[in-house]
């Protein structure tokens, strides 16, 4: 048998959204009743084969005290962020925790807050927060 | 009256430019005038409405006053200081100021020119250009 080669180059490329920075996130509402101990909000969806790179962040002031929260989603729920104090008194979100910085989603995930230590006289408000990474796939 | 939905998922999505990260500004050419006068204002450039403001990139901002009283602000006509308020980085040049919080996560919600404003005048201007540079993504 004889094999001949009769297709040239350029063949179609690859996705043209593939490693351009993109921005997932959003601003989630969350209501006094989210931060009890256990409490957790669905946020948004990564898409699958997005490499995340770094995070931006910031939240409304949610408690008097006791608030700590999580980011992360069902496989980890500090994959993200994790034990933040800023619900209390408000504050900024911007540092990606070390076990999500390049981390690989291969199926499209949900992100989710949850509470680690409940809040003392919770407060509804904004939690805004971005995911930001690239398609690697 | 009846609904029925008859359409199925997934209907046509976002722009493909949404969440998109980009990169906004130019080196701006500043001239003494620019600096001579108190609230001289530069127009810089345009970033489009829905561009969400992630951080002002660490470039490089030459000198522009021989002297040490130049203050400047960058941000927009709504509110002038929205980026950057009353900075003296000019006075002997360094790395841009961190992006104010004012502006941090910012939605522009329309096309938007950014504008420097001399808060306080050189002593004697330099001219130069001013690389100024805005990150963020279209927002959803």
């Amino acid at each position: 048998m004889v094999y001949r080669k009769d297709w040239g180059q350029p063949q179609p490329g690859v996705q043209g959204f593939l490693r351009t920075a993109k921005v997932y996130g959003r601003k989630v509402n969350i209501a006094t009743t989210d931060l009890g101990s256990g409490g957790v909000v669905g946020m948004f969806k990564l898409p699958p084969f997005f490499l995340v790179l770094g995070s931006f962040g910031k939240v409304d002031a949610l408690a008097a005290s006791g608030l700590t929260f999580n980011i992360g989603d069902p496989g980890s729920a500090t994959r993200y962020l994790s034990a933040s104090t800023a619900g209390v008194g408000g504050g900024t979100l911007n540092t990606l925790a070390a076990t999500g910085l390049a981390y690989p989603v291969y199926t499209e995930t949900e992100v989710q807050m949850a509470v680690q230590a409940a809040a003392v006289t919770p407060a509804a408000g904004i939690l805004e927060y971005y995911l930001w990474g690239t398609i690697f796939a | 009256m009846a609904y029925r939905k008859d359409w199925p998922q997934p209907q046509a999505g976002n722009q493909g430019f949404a969440r998109t990260m980009k990169v906004y500004g130019r080196s701006v050419n500043v001239s003494t005038t620019d600096l001579a006068t108190i609230n001289n204002v530069v127009g810089c450039f345009m970033v489009p409405g829905g561009f969400v403001l992630t951080n002002l990139l660490t470039t490089v901002v030459p000198d522009l006053d021989t002297g040490a009283t130049l203050t400047i602000s960058l941000g927009d006509a709504a509110t002038p200081n929205r980026l950057l308020s009353a900075s003296n980085v000019g006075q002997a040049g360094g790395n841009m100021p961190a992006l104010a919080t004012t502006g941090f996560l910012y939605r522009f919600p329309a096309d938007t020119e950014i504008i420097m404003t001399a808060t306080a005048a050189a002593a004697g201007g330099i001219a130069a250009a001013v690389p100024i540079y805005l990150q963020g993504f279209i927002g959803p």
